[in-house]
């Protein structure tokens, strides 16, 4: 079948804060930049971010990038690479004041330099004391980075095409990628987007996950479609947890909750923090609380029907401490868990929060597989893994990631795109076919799956079986669950095969990249032994020989998922920055 | 109506978790009794950046476009809890 074909230079796909960045350099370069997005730029999912962005500026006290340097290491449990780390932090300065001067609205000093403030994590000459770090713009710092960014790339003519769905990466024979095909939501027609250079900013798949704080775009169509291409997964089992997100919906219950005397309690009514942590009870750290909650969850102590969450009950307090200091809270609690905490106590579950892994890039934003770098392939952001995050990503290194990597993706695609011929490769019919098969199995698929049925199947498999913590026969027992459901992936079926606006042969296709993040997941999760970071295992406790169950030597490596075989291979992490010493191995305590 | 019924509910995905959480309830409750110029000025205040449109749907600020007044009145009365959410 024929489709129609748009030409570039640069292809990115997605409008969040590294795809956008990325587009900014590009088109600025002069160079015919296209970026494909589902949403509207500015309601990607970078609007979410609140913290803030880091970056050693010292405005306010002495600050270094080695010192961020040191913490980002630390906090990945030393399996961040320490070429990438160093890369990005000694960077942060400079994009930080790239986008101020892109009109980035940030919290100022009355001396007019850019606010910061402290965040959990930053800390001055090498672990010694808290250090502010963090640039924001009120609680909205994603939401001003996106509008920034987005208005830069509208003065530098950036092409987006607002409500297309990626559907598969395009590849010659010899590997080098050539483009997407991708489908208007409006009219349903496949187009192939062919350039020179195609970067991947799509964000990560928390939504593999029943309980989540992304957004439902979230579904790691990057991911999903790269690793369809035969590009491994890195680091895919590290994902960050909230111990206290709404049951069933994912949106956060802050820490201060607990602060203001909120109690956990199973479904005895028992105060159960007392057994796990007698000193600090419901105030312990967030992954004790987390490993506490899914022990009772598992040992069938959970609320409700399903038995699958824990209440966080402020009944016992003040309701005028409840209107006065967590207003919020209430809303949210009455919104989407349908009760008033005055009343009733929260249904919370640890919710999945970030994605640490990705398409296996280097600091370059050059995608990487077995050595070498695959030509004219670029990921950045969330999907990616430079991997600056390692086992655990430091607060406020998502924003800073995206305008890092952002940044470098796009240098590295104009130096790539300069030394192309003008001509464009031919793309093999075969590989359009194959992702239109995809499309058109959808169309005439009859007795199938129902597509909402199988999300949620996979959804409750991940959260029982891979979340925030986690045992050996569950792990293995979820492999096998998630094989299963992969079947009926393979099978969805949807009613409504209109052309215009299909939402739900647009969620079908979603489903077909969740699978693939899912299946890596799991894969990599059950066969590293160890505790690292947010990779906590049941069977790996803290132990003298292996201080917080981490077994450096057998497992200082990154995992390596291939869709091909389910097979997993391995890589060394990288040890050696590019010009400082090394942060030497030690045990991760704070 | 179909088509229109079928952009806002593709429009009504959202940075923001919280506006795909208050959607869904709109969309599977009452989407189909809206008429076409209501689903037009849906649309129209969908256009609204994420933050501003959740805080005008959560009252904490006030509607200052008139002819969104009506929608925003409508979605808060059509969208308000009763029941815990499952399985998004």
């Amino acid at each position: 079948m024929k489709v129609a074909k748009r030409t570039f230079d640069a292809v990115i796909v997605g409008a969040g804060g590294a795809g956008m960045r990325a587009a900014v350099t590009l088109a600025e370069s002069g160079l015919k930049t296209a970026v494909i997005t589902k949403v509207f730029p500015t309601r990607s999912h970078t609007v979410a971010a609140q913290g803030g962005v880091s970056a050693s500026l010292g405005n306010s006290e002495p600050d270094h990038w080695t010192w961020h340097m040191y913490d980002t290491v630390k906090g990945s449990d030393w399996l961040g690479d320490q070429d990438a780390i160093e890369f990005m932090c000694k960077q942060a300065p400079q994009v930080v004041v790239e986008l101020e001067h892109y009109g980035m609205p940030f919290d100022r000093l009355d001396n007019g330099k850019i606010y910061q403030r402290p965040f959990g994590g930053h800390m001055s000459n090498f672990g010694e004391k808290p250090v502010r770090r963090a640039c924001a713009a009120a609680d909205r710092t994603g939401h001003a980075m996106l509008h920034a960014l987005y208005q830069r790339n509208v003065r530098a003519n950036t092409q987006f095409f607002v409500e297309w769905l990626a559907l598969d990466l395009l590849r010659a024979p010899d590997g080098r990628v050539l483009g997407v095909l991708a489908m208007e939501m409006e009219t349903g027609e496949v187009t192939v987007f062919q350039a020179k250079a195609t970067l991947f900013a799509t964000g990560g798949a928390g939504r593999i996950y029943y309980s989540s704080t992304n957004a439902f775009i979230n579904t790691g169509d990057g991911v999903g479609m790269a690793a369809r291409a035969g590009i491994p997964l890195e680091d895919m089992e590290f994902w960050q947890f909230h111990p206290t997100g709404v049951a069933g919906a994912g949106v956060l219950i802050t820490e201060g909750v607990r602060g203001e005397g909120g109690i956990l309690r199973n479904s005895d009514g028992e105060r159960f923090m007392e057994r796990y942590a007698p000193n600090a009870k419901d105030l312990a750290s967030r992954d004790v609380v987390s490993r506490a909650m899914v022990t009772e969850i598992n040992e069938g102590r959970g609320c409700g029907p399903a038995k699958d969450h824990v209440m966080l009950d402020i009944t016992h307090l003040d309701p005028h401490t409840i209107m006065q200091r967590l207003p919020g809270i209430r809303e949210i609690s009455i919104q989407f868990a349908g009760v008033d905490p005055i009343k009733a106590p929260i249904p919370v579950v640890p919710t999945c929060h970030y994605q640490m892994g990705g398409i296996p890039t280097n600091y370059h934003g050059e995608v990487v597989v077995d050595g070498a770098s695959v030509a004219g392939f670029y990921a950045a952001g969330e999907c990616a893994c430079a991997s600056v995050h390692g086992a655990n990503r430091l607060g406020t290194n998502s924003l800073l990631d995206l305008l890092v990597f952002g940044k470098s993706s796009g240098e590295s695609m104009v130096e790539f795109i300069r030394k192309e011929p003008a001509a464009l490769q031919e793309v093999p019919q075969a590989e359009i076919d194959k992702s239109l098969a995809r499309v058109n199995r959808l169309n005439t698929q009859t007795h199938g799956a129902d597509v909402h049925e199988t999300r949620l199947a996979m959804q409750r498999t991940m959260q029982a079986h891979a979340g925030v913590f986690r045992f050996k026969d569950m792990l293995q027992q979820g492999v096998d669950k998630i094989l299963e459901i992969e079947k009926q992936v393979a099978q969805t079926e949807i009613k409504d095969k209109s052309q215009v606006w299909n939402t739900a042969r647009i969620e079908a296709l979603e489903l077909d990249n969740l699978i693939e993040v899912a299946k890596a997941t799991i894969v990599s999760a059950n066969a590293r032994t160890e505790s690292r970071g947010a990779h906590v295992r049941d069977d790996a406790p803290d132990t003298a020989e292996h201080p917080n169950g981490r077994d450096d030597a057998n497992w200082l490596k990154h995992s390596l998922w291939y869709r091909e075989g389910n097979r997993l291979d391995y890589k060394p992490v990288k040890l050696e920055p590019l010009t400082v010493e090394s942060i030497a191995l030690k045990t991760r305590a704070y | 109506m179909y088509e229109l019924r079928e952009k806002m509910k593709w429009r009504a995905r959202r940075g923001l978790l919280e506006l795909d959480l208050f959607f869904t309830r709109f969309i599977a409750n009452d989407l189909d009794a809206l008429g076409e110029p209501e689903l037009e000025k849906l649309l129209d205040l969908l256009t609204c950046d994420d933050h501003e449109l959740w805080a005008m749907l959560n009252g904490t600020q006030e509607c200052e476009v008139p002819h969104w007044q009506s929608t925003v009145a409508l979605l808060q009365h059509k969208a308000a809890v009763t029941t815990t959410l499952a399985g998004l």
